[in-house]
């Protein structure tokens, strides 16, 4: 407030105090408004955390941005309303604000170049090179294992390209309305990301970086076609990202650019999106690097798993070769079934078994047989073990074999353990003794565990938005795609596919069991039928099997995501409430260590500047008093304008019939009304503030415990505080009733949990049947009714009072759901006519 | 009802906004491109726009002054997703209706546009 606003107000305030008062009302009703909105936000927020919604980050740094300007629009509210007494509220939430960034940071954008890389410098720089770059040339570093020449357009490009195209809020904003549940939504939000990023154009120094690598490679002889590989950070490592991303293969060079940008663009697929959600990292923690790769004319090609936990020979660990004819894509994409090789895990690795493909893998057309040459599967085995010894863990490693018969490595990453090793069968075997009719036996575990779902069989691809929730997915083969609804699933069964591809890849990071090779599911398994998969024992069960759904739930814990780490971090600095006495002397702007603090601070001064607008001197023209009343209740009424009757004006109490306010008659009449039987004996006023700060000390009649109401004649703000729950009205009853409205929140109770719920949800039917939208989030409840006729408001108001009198004390008493809706029935009959005009 | 007019970079934000404000029947024309929205507003003065703070040529309030230049009876939604004291005092100078702030829910942005539709009125009389 500077000086002539201050000079303002005093001059109002000692020669206008009627008019100063319309301003302190306007300036009140400007806080109630962002007091709402701020307690809403921080609602929104806290829900994220305790649903465990899978959103995308920018939706959090979206509600905060919002919640920020709405606590910063409360505090200038309070400071119109009494524009010298909060002056240190502004500055503790500046420092508050400037705390939030340590708490929510995610990485800087960096722009700097370098924007590529040798194969051999992306070795050394993990997180300009990406995962998948990153491995590959640390391999080509440090042992000598065939990898193909290349070079990596660094995760810094892709950063400089968003920068340069103003992309980063843009995509923000759409993907902070990503939600997985609505399948239609994602894939348009992801269409217009896929678009955005198409539309932009390439950094003038990207291009020319892109272009002298080109030439380099030119005069080394390598010429295109080139394949162009997603290597984000992150990817390869914890989250594997298997397929989730897209690669080009056989780019010209003229396509180059265009390309390049087709593969950034692959970040924002509907099933990557859904995937990096899932894991819980933000978009700017997977910058995208590209790995350049010269074509390799393949003839066979395939994946190496080194920790198989056992082989058709038997249960020892080993290695598995898998192999198709022409390039890979066919067995990681889950639509080709391959052949497999057996080694043991010595050196050099012994061939222990082999199982034909459906088709040879170096002469494609001619069927079955194993085709790949002992030596060559003996040597890539070989190859398995040094990437072991390299990095310390189990591989998953691709390769191929060009015309010339030369073998190249494409990529390692880490083999997700998840198999379940030898003993964790023995186990199990028992339990089809108990168990209910076996449907299906065999296949091969892709990825073990055990989920009971509802069979729904899957033609094609294009129907996987029908997929609903709790569903045993059984399809013919095993797409990437399924990843995109991974977390409706409880299972997969597919009659082809292969372990070897990338869903499965996928779902043993997610510890979703897959069965793949199963031959005929799609016929065997009916759509509706409830079965129980086991997938690392190849079986599965018609209905619920609970022995094995037990051992299932064990296995369900996962560990907290970057999200959820960095949400709760943040939500330190948002949601607990340290001020809780209002009458305390710690109840100061200094203390409050919380934006809700802040918002609590703000909303009870809010209060009292209103209650106390009498001033020191005694000017003014309203006044609190006390409500004289039978019932059980500590109410203080404050007229604004026209809601007592000027009779009242010299009056200590106010009697009932004094109300003028039509609204507040409206509610008293329920409040007051011949049914609502009372508690005698028990004020109902804020239990759970007496518990804490009186111990029962103070005087019953206080009116900080007290219900309120501010009063105009067409106007009434509501605050009952009944037990251990509080109640909030606001309403607007003119003669306007495209301004009128009827605002109600109500929230807490002395229950347990699931009791509060359900006198929440109680509420909620019988408001909804009086035409209210209500919105409910954990035990709040947001009523609203608006721009209605205020002869359909004031009976409404009746009613509310009627309901907030009879459920008063009703969360501890209610037990079930019945009682709920025998409640609901019997207060529709009986105050029919409060809803349906008579 | 009312003619309404969204201008937002982001193309699905504007879709949104239009299915909500259709529903009332309101009749809603959406933009990306800032200077289409003028080219627009030039030829057909609507009676509320909708305007996002951060576009793809230039900045929201200068969106509006050029906007209220062109139709100074057009009630002027600001709706941002990245509030400023700033942007609210320039938004206030030059005349927006309202200030408000994404993301912004149904009942919330049907007030505000039925508000500014009377306001409208009212300055037109």
């Amino acid at each position: 407030m500077n000086l002539r606003q201050l000079f303002t107000y005093w001059t109002l305030q000692v020669f206008a105090p009627g008019k100063l008062l319309r301003l302190k009302y306007l300036a009140f009703k400007d806080l109630l408004r962002h007091d709402k909105k701020s307690l809403e936000l921080i609602t929104d927020l806290e829900e994220l955390l305790h649903r465990n919604a899978t959103v995308d980050w920018a939706r959090v740094e979206s509600l905060l941005r919002a919640l920020l300007w709405s606590v910063e629009s409360l505090l200038r509210a309070l400071t119109a309303l009494q524009p010298t007494a909060y002056q240190d509220l502004e500055e503790r939430f500046r420092q508050l604000e400037s705390s939030l960034p340590a708490a929510v940071s995610l990485p800087e954008m960096d722009c700097r170049p370098p924007y590529t890389l040798t194969l051999a410098e992306a070795g050394a720089a993990p997180v300009l090179a990406g995962g998948k770059a990153h491995t590959l040339g640390r391999i080509l570093r440090e042992t000598a294992l065939p990898v193909p020449p290349g070079f990596v357009i660094t995760s810094r490009a892709f950063s400089l390209f968003l920068e340069h195209n103003h992309l980063r809020h843009r995509l923000d904003e759409l993907l902070a309305q990503v939600q997985l549940d609505d399948w239609e939504r994602l894939i348009g939000l992801c269409k217009e990301m896929r678009d955005m990023v198409r539309e932009g154009e390439i950094p003038l120094e990207v291009q020319g970086e892109i272009h002298r690598r080109l030439d380099d490679s030119r005069r080394q002889g390598l010429t295109g076609p080139w394949v162009l590989r997603s290597s984000a950070c992150f990817e390869d490592g914890e989250a594997s990202f298997a397929g989730q991303y897209r690669s080009l293969l056989q780019v010209p060079d003229p396509q180059f650019l265009p390309s390049y940008k087709e593969v950034l663009a692959g970040k924002y697929t509907p099933r990557a999106v859904a995937y990096r959600l899932r894991c819980g990292l933000a978009d700017q923690e997977t910058p995208m690097a590209v790995l350049v790769l010269p074509i390799i004319d393949a003839v066979v090609s395939g994946v190496v798993y080194t920790r198989e936990p056992q082989s058709p020979a038997g249960p020892a660990p080993c290695l598995a070769v898998y192999a198709v004819p022409g390039l890979g894509a066919s067995l990681v994409d889950g639509s080709k079934a391959p052949e497999v090789h057996y080694l043991s895990r010595e050196r050099p690795p012994r061939l222990l078994a082999e199982i034909a493909g459906p088709e040879c893998a170096l002469r494609p057309g001619v069927p079955g047989g194993v085709c790949l040459a002992p030596a060559t599967a003996v040597s890539l085995a070989g190859w398995g073990l040094t990437l072991e010894e390299l990095t310390g863990r189990p591989q998953d490693l691709e390769w191929c074999q060009d015309r010339q018969g030369r073998l190249f490595l494409l990529q390692a990453r880490p083999l997700k353990p998840g198999t379940a090793d030898a003993q964790d069968l023995q186990e199990v075997k028992d339990v089809p003794e108990v168990a209910p009719p076996v449907l299906l036996q065999g296949g091969v575990t892709a990825s073990p565990g055990v989920g009971t779902g509802t069979v729904w069989l899957l033609r094609q691809e294009a129907d996987l938005g029908e997929v609903p929730e709790g569903a045993v997915l059984v399809a013919p083969t095993l797409p990437p795609a399924f990843a995109a609804v991974i977390q409706r699933l409880r299972g997969v069964v597919s009659d082809g596919g292969s372990r070897a591809s990338h869903f499965a890849a996928v779902a043993r990071e997610y510890g979703l069991p897959v069965l793949v090779g199963a031959g005929d599911a799609t016929r065997r398994l009916t759509p509706g039928q409830v079965v129980t998969v086991d997938a690392g024992h190849g079986r599965i069960y018609q209905g619920e099997v609970e022995s094995l759904k037990q051992k299932a739930r064990q296995e369900q814990a996962r560990p907290e995501t970057p999200f959820a780490t960095r949400l709760k971090a943040l939500m330190r600095f948002i949601s607990p409430l340290h001020l809780l006495d209002p009458a305390s002397p710690e109840f100061t702007p200094r203390n409050c260590r919380s934006l809700n603090d802040l918002v609590r601070f703000a909303h009870e001064k809010g209060m009292a500047e209103m209650f106390s607008l009498v001033g020191r001197q005694g000017r003014g023209l309203a006044k609190a008093r006390r409500l004289e009343t039978e019932l059980p209740l500590v109410m203080y009424v404050l007229d604004l304008d026209g809601g007592l009757d000027q009779q009242s004006r010299k009056a200590r109490t106010i009697a009932p019939q004094f109300i003028t306010s039509e609204p507040m008659r409206a509610c008293w009449a329920g409040l007051s009304h011949p049914d609502v039987v009372w508690r005698q004996g028990l004020l109902h006023l804020d239990w759970e503030e007496l518990d804490r700060i009186s111990a029962g000390l103070m005087s019953l009649k206080s009116a900080r415990l007290a219900s309120y109401a501010i009063l105009a004649q067409d106007y009434l703000h509501l605050v009952l505080r009944f037990g251990y729950h509080f109640a909030v009205l606001d309403t607007l009853c003119s003669d306007n009733p495209e301004a009128n409205y009827l605002a109600f929140r109500f929230k807490g109770g002395g229950g347990n949990f699931p009791q509060r719920l359900r006198r929440v949800q109680l509420i909620q039917m019988v408001l909804e049947w009086a035409g209210f939208t209500v919105k409910t989030r954990g035990d709040l409840l947001d009523a609203r009714l608006a721009r209605q006729a205020a002869g359909l408001l004031l009976p409404r108001l009746t009613l509310l009072g009627i309901l907030q009198g009879q459920t008063c004390l009703l969360d501890i008493s209610l037990t079930g759901e019945e009682q709920v809706s025998q409640f609901v029935r019997d207060f529709q009959e009986r105050y029919a006519g409060y809803v349906e005009p008579q | 009802m009312g003619d309404i007019m969204v201008l937002d970079d982001v193309l699905d934000a504007g879709i949104m906004i239009k299915r909500i404000l259709e529903r009332k029947g309101h009749q809603v024309t959406v933009f990306t491109d800032e200077l289409e929205a003028l080219e627009h507003v030039r030829t057909h003065p609507v009676e509320v726009a909708i305007l996002d703070i951060r576009l793809k040529k230039m900045s929201g309030v200068d969106m509006l002054e050029e906007l209220k230049k062109a139709s100074p009876l057009t009630q002027v939604i600001m709706l941002t997703g990245y509030p400023t004291l700033e942007t609210a005092r320039q938004s206030k100078e030059l005349g927006a209706f309202d200030y408000c702030i994404k993301p912004i829910d149904k009942e919330e942005l049907e007030e505000k546009v039925a508000g500014a539709l009377a306001a409208g009125k009212v300055a037109a009389q």
